[in-house]
C-alpha cells in the first residue's frame, strides 16, 4: 500500500480528498493530513508518506518550500501539487525542484488517481516490458499464491463472470454457498483489495487487453468488461490507467 | 583645411577658386608666352629679310669696287701710267674714268705711285697723300695684289669714316696704288633706302670700328657695349634690349651690324600681366559670387529640411516643406512630406490602437475577479457538494472551472480537443439545468483534434443549438464532427471543417440569412454566433466562417478555417 498525506488549509479541501478519492482501487491508503507545510513536515517524520498531495498557497509555509524540504529529507518522496493557478511560472519552479506532477484546482472526478497512478507506476526508472507495467499499474492476483480456497473460489467466479452487467457480491456468494459478509472479509484479508474493487481492476485490465485492437470501438470494450455507461467506463478507466480509453487505444501507455 | 571643410560654402568656393584660377593663370601666361614667341619669330625673320637686303647692298657696292680695281689692274693704260717712264695723261684720264663708270657716282678712285695721288676722279683738287709705312697702302703692300679694306686715316671718327678700298698694282715698276674711297656720306645715302626708320644699322671693319652708323645706331652706345662683351667674352648681345644681328660681308672682312628695336617693349608684357592678374582678382571675386550663390541654392533647402527635421523629431507631425523647386531638392522635399504624412497616419493608428487596447486592458482588469479566489471557491463548493452527496453540484462546479480558465485565458488560440473539452464541460452543466434532456456525441479523430483554432468557437455553437433547436425536447442530440479538407491546388493547404448537427426544429430561415449577410450588427440579438463569425474573419478573411443549413431532422452548422497545427500568428487586433 502507499501511503498518502494530504496538505491543504482548507478543511472541505482536505476532507474532500481524502473521503472522496478511491485511494483503495489504486492502492493508496491516507496516513495523515496537514493544515500548512510546517504541520505537514513534523507528520511527514512521524509517518513518512510515500506520496504528499499538496496545495501551493498556504500560511506558514506554502507547497514550494515543503516540497523542497521533503525532497531534500526524503529522495524517494514524490510530491503532487494542486494550485488554482494555472500560470507558467508555478509549473516551472515545481518542474524545478523536482515535483512529481501537478493538478489545477478544481480537478474533476478521477484526475488525481490518474495522477497518482502515472506517478507512482509509469515511467519507471528500469526500463519494464508492457505486461509488467501493466501489472504494477493494476495488480492482479495469482490464484497459485493465494491458499485459501474460497478465495481462489471467488477469484475464479470473477474471471467468469466479469463481464456481467449485474454482477453482483451476493450472487457470487450465493454461488458458493457462504455469506456475503464472510466472503468479503476472507478476500480483503487474503488480497488486501475489496471485492469491487479486484472486479474494477480486472474489468480494466481485461479493458486494456481489448483496447489493444484499434479496431474495437471503447463502447464496445465497456460492454465488454461489464459496463453499462461508457462515462462511468471511461472515469473508472482513467482513474487507473491514467488516460481515458481512447487515448490508451491510440498512445498505449506511453 | 578645417576651416574650408567646415563650411559648404568655403569648400565650393575652393573648389571653383582653384579650378578658375589654374585656367586664368597657366591659360593667361601660355597666351602671353605663345603670342610672344610667335611675334618674335615673326619680327626675327622680318628683320633677317632687312639685314639681309641691306648686306647685299653693302656686298654690291664691294662687288663693284672690286670688279673696278679689277679692271684697273688689267688696264694696259692705267699700267703704263704707273711705270717709271714717259705717259700720257689723256690716255690715262680716259682709261680711268672708263673703268670707273660704274663707281663713280658715290665713289672716288685714285692711283697712287708710292704716297702720292697721282691720277684721280676727283674733280679740282688731287686727293691727299696717303702714308705708306702705316694703314692701307702699307697693308695693300703686304696683300701683294689682293684688295684690302681699311678707312681713311684722316678722318676716321667715333661716328665713321671714308671707307677705302685698295688694291696693289703688281707688274709695274713702281709701287703702284689703285685706291678706292666712298665717304660716310655717300655710303649712308646708298644704303639709306635699305632698313626700316625704327632699325639701326652699322658697317665696321673686323675690329668694330664704324665705317658708319645709321637710323637707331647712330647713338654709338650699342657699339661700345658689343665691343666690350666681345672683348670680356661675354654673349654679344648682352645687356643690349634691342635685336642684333652681326655678319661678316662676304670675305672682306667687314662686319655688318643690324638692330631692330625688340618686338615687345617691356611695358607691353608688363600690361599682359596685369591683364592676367586683373582676371584673377576678377575670378576671385566671380568664385566667391558663384559659390555662394550655388552654396545658398544647396544650402537653403537643406537649412529648411534640417529645421524641419528638427521639428519633426520634436513631435510635430504637421511638418510640411515647401521649397516650390522641381529638382532633387523639390523631389526630396515633397518625399519627406509624403514621408511626414505616412507617419502621422501610422502614429494616429497606432496611439487609437494603443488607446482601444489600454482601455480594453482597464475593462478587463475592473471585469476581473482574482481568479484564484475563483478557482478555489469553485473547489470548495466541489468538495462541499460531494461531502454533502450532490454530485451535480460538483460536476456544475468544476466544468465551470474548466470553462471559465480557457475564458480568461490570455491564449486567443487552443487545440480544437480543448474546445471539445471545454464543450463537453459546457453540456455537462447544461445537461444538468436542463434535465438531461440531450446528449452530446463527438466524432473527431486524434489528428484533426490537435489542429489549433481560435478558442471559444463551437461553444457559441452549440449553445445555439441547445437553446434554440432542442427547446422543449427530450430527446435531443448534438454531434460534433470534424474533418481536414485539402485544396484542389496541392498547395499543402487544407481546410478544417467543423459540423455541429442537431436533431432540433431546425433553424430559421430569417437566421440563415443573417449569418450569411456577414453584416455583424444584423446578429446582434445572437452575441455568440455574431463573436464566432467575427473572430474567425478577422483572423483569417472573409471566406472562411460560419454557414448554416435547415435538413431534414435538424441544424447543421458548418465552421471553415484554415487547417494548421501551428499557433496562428496574429496579424490583426481583434477589436470589438
Amino acid at each position: 500500500m502507499t501511503s498518502v498525506m494530504i496538505v491543504d488549509d482548507e478543511k472541505y479541501v482536505r476532507m474532500g480528498i481524502k473521503e472522496e478519492t478511491d485511494w483503495a482501487l489504486i492502492g493508496c491508503e491516507v496516513v495523515a493530513e496537514a493544515a500548512n507545510g510546517e504541520e505537514a513536515l513534523e507528520k511527514a517524520e512521524a509517518t513518512r508518506p510515500d506520496l504528499v498531495i499538496s496545495d501551493i498557497r498556504m500560511p506558514k509555509m506554502d507547497g514550494i518550500e515543503l516540497a523542497e524540504k521533503l525532497i531534500e529529507k526524503y529522495p524517494s518522496i514524490k510530491v503532487i501539487f494542486l494550485t488554482a493557478y494555472n500560470e507558467f511560472e508555478y509549473a516551472r519552479q515545481a518542474v524545478r525542484i523536482g515535483v512529481s506532477d501537478y493538478l489545477l484546482k478544481p480537478f474533476k472526478d478521477g484526475e488525481l488517481e490518474a495522477s497518482v497512478q502515472r506517478l507512482l507506476h509509469l515511467h519507471p526508472n528500469t526500463p519494464a516490458s508492457v505486461k509488467e507495467l501493466e501489472n504494477t499499474l493494476i495488480p492482479l492476483k495469482d490464484k497459485a499464491e493465494i491458499s485459501n480456497r474460497y478465495v481462489q473460489t471467488a477469484l475464479t467466479y470473477i474471471e467468469e463472470h466479469f463481464a456481467d452487467l449485474d454482477f453482483s457480491i451476493g450472487k457470487l456468494a450465493d454461488s458458493m454457498g457462504v455469506s456475503e459478509g464472510h466472503i468479503s472479509r476472507l478476500f480483503k484479508s487474503e488480497t488486501d483489495v475489496g471485492i469491487n474493487n479486484y472486479l474494477t481492476r480486472y474489468r480494466i485490465r481485461k479493458a486494456m487487453d481489448y483496447l489493444k485492437d484499434v479496431q474495437v470501438k471503447v463502447y464496445e470494450v465497456a460492454e465488454k468488461v461489464g459496463y453499462q455507461d461508457i462515462a462511468y467506463f471511461s472515469n473508472t478507466f482513467k482513474k487507473l490507467v491514467g488516460k481515458s480509453p481512447s487515448d490508451y487505444q491510440s498512445n498505449g501507455l506511453e | 583645411m578645417g576651416f574650408i571643410r567646415h563650411s559648404f560654402k568655403r569648400r565650393l568656393f575652393f573648389i571653383i577658386l582653384s579650378v578658375t584660377l589654374v585656367l586664368v593663370i597657366f591659360g593667361g601666361i601660355l597666351t602671353i608666352q605663345g603670342f610672344q614667341a610667335r611675334i618674335r619669330a615673326d619680327h626675327e625673320k622680318e628683320d633677317h629679310e632687312q639685314e639681309i637686303a641691306i648686306g647685299d647692298k653693302v656686298d654690291d657696292i664691294l662687288k663693284i669696287s672690286e670688279s673696278v680695281l679689277d679692271k684697273i689692274s688689267e688696264s694696259d693704260a692705267l699700267r703704263k701710267a704707273l711705270t717709271p717712264g714717259p705717259k700720257n695723261d689723256l690716255d690715262t684720264y680716259s682709261a680711268l674714268y672708263e673703268v670707273t663708270a660704274d663707281i663713280r657716282d658715290y665713289a672716288v678712285v685714285d692711283l697712287y705711285l708710292g704716297g702720292n695721288s697721282k691720277f684721280s676722279t676727283r674733280r679740282g683738287v688731287v686727293s691727299e697723300d696717303l702714308p705708306t709705312n702705316y694703314a692701307v697702302l702699307r697693308e695693300a703692300d703686304k696683300a701683294e695684289g689682293e684688295t684690302v679694306y681699311a678707312m681713311d686715316p684722316y678722318d676716321a671718327t667715333e661716328d665713321g669714316a671714308t671707307m677705302i678700298i685698295a688694291r696693289k698694282i703688281t707688274g709695274v715698276g713702281a709701287k703702284g696704288y689703285a685706291v678706292i674711297r666712298i665717304t660716310q656720306t655717300e655710303l649712308r645715302r646708298i644704303l639709306a633706302g635699305s632698313f626700316n626708320a625704327r632699325d639701326g644699322f652699322m658697317l665696321t671693319d673686323k675690329y668694330f670700328r664704324p665705317f658708319c652708323l645709321m637710323g637707331t645706331a647712330e647713338s654709338k652706345n650699342n657699339l661700345s657695349v658689343i665691343r666690350k662683351n666681345l672683348f670680356k667674352n661675354d654673349l654679344y648681345n648682352k645687356d643690349i634690349e634691342e635685336n642684333v644681328y652681326i655678319s661678316e660681308v662676304g670675305d672682306s672682312g667687314l662686319i655688318s651690324i643690324y638692330i631692330t628695336p625688340p618686338a615687345f617693349e617691356k611695358s607691353a608684357v608688363h600690361a599682359g600681366y596685369q591683364i592676367v592678374l586683373m582676371q584673377v582678382v576678377i575670378s576671385v571675386l566671380l568664385c566667391l559670387l558663384v559659390a555662394s550663390r550655388l552654396s545658398t541654392s544647396f544650402a537653403k533647402p537643406i537649412n529648411t529640411l534640417t529645421v524641419a527635421m528638427k521639428q519633426f523629431r520634436k513631435g510635430d507631425f504637421d511638418t510640411k516643406i515647401d521649397l516650390n523647386r522641381e529638382d532633387e531638392f523639390g523631389q526630396l522635399a515633397s518625399g519627406f512630406n509624403k514621408m511626414t504624412a505616412r507617419l502621422k497616419d501610422t502614429m494616429r493608428e497606432r496611439v487609437e490602437a494603443e488607446r482601444k487596447v489600454n482601455e480594453a486592458r482597464i475593462e478587463l482588469m475592473q471585469a476581473q475577479l482574482n481568479p484564484h479566489f475563483l478557482y478555489n471557491t469553485l473547489d470548495t463548493i466541489k468538495w462541499v457538494a460531494k461531502a454533502n452527496q450532490v454530485p451535480e453540484v460538483a460536476t456544475l462546479s468544476s466544468s465551470l472551472a474548466t470553462i471559465l480558465r480557457t475564458g480568461i485565458s490570455e491564449n486567443q488560440f487552443c487545440m480544437l480537443e480543448s474546445e471539445l473539452d471545454l464543450v463537453r464541460n459546457y453540456c455537462d452543466i447544461q445537461k444538468i439545468r436542463f434535465d438531461d434532456c440531450f446528449d452530446l456525441e463527438v466524432d473527431v479523430a486524434d489528428s484533426i483534434a490537435k489542429a489549433y483554432v481560435p478558442k471559444l468557437i463551437l461553444q457559441p455553437l452549440v449553445e445555439n443549438s441547445i437553446i434554440h433547436g432542442l427547446e422543449g425536447r427530450s430527446d435531443g442530440r448534438i454531434k460534433i464532427t470534424a474533418d481536414r479538407i485539402f485544396d484542389a491546388k496541392e498547395n499543402g493547404e487544407s481546410t478544417l471543417v467543423i459540423t455541429v448537427t442537431d436533431n432540433g426544429k431546425g433553424i430559421s430561415d430569417e437566421m440563415i440569412k443573417l449569418i450569411e449577410t456577414d453584416d455583424p450588427e444584423a446578429l446582434k440579438g445572437h452575441l455568440g454566433l455574431k463573436n464566432v463569425n467575427t473572430i474567425i474573419r478577422l483572423y483569417y478573411g472573409s471566406e472562411y466562417g460560419v454557414s448554416a443549413k435547415r435538413t431534414d431532422t435538424g441544424t447543421e452548422m458548418t465552421v471553415r478555417l484554415p487547417f494548421s497545427t501551428e499557433t496562428p500568428v496574429k496579424e490583426r487586433e481583434i477589436t470589438p
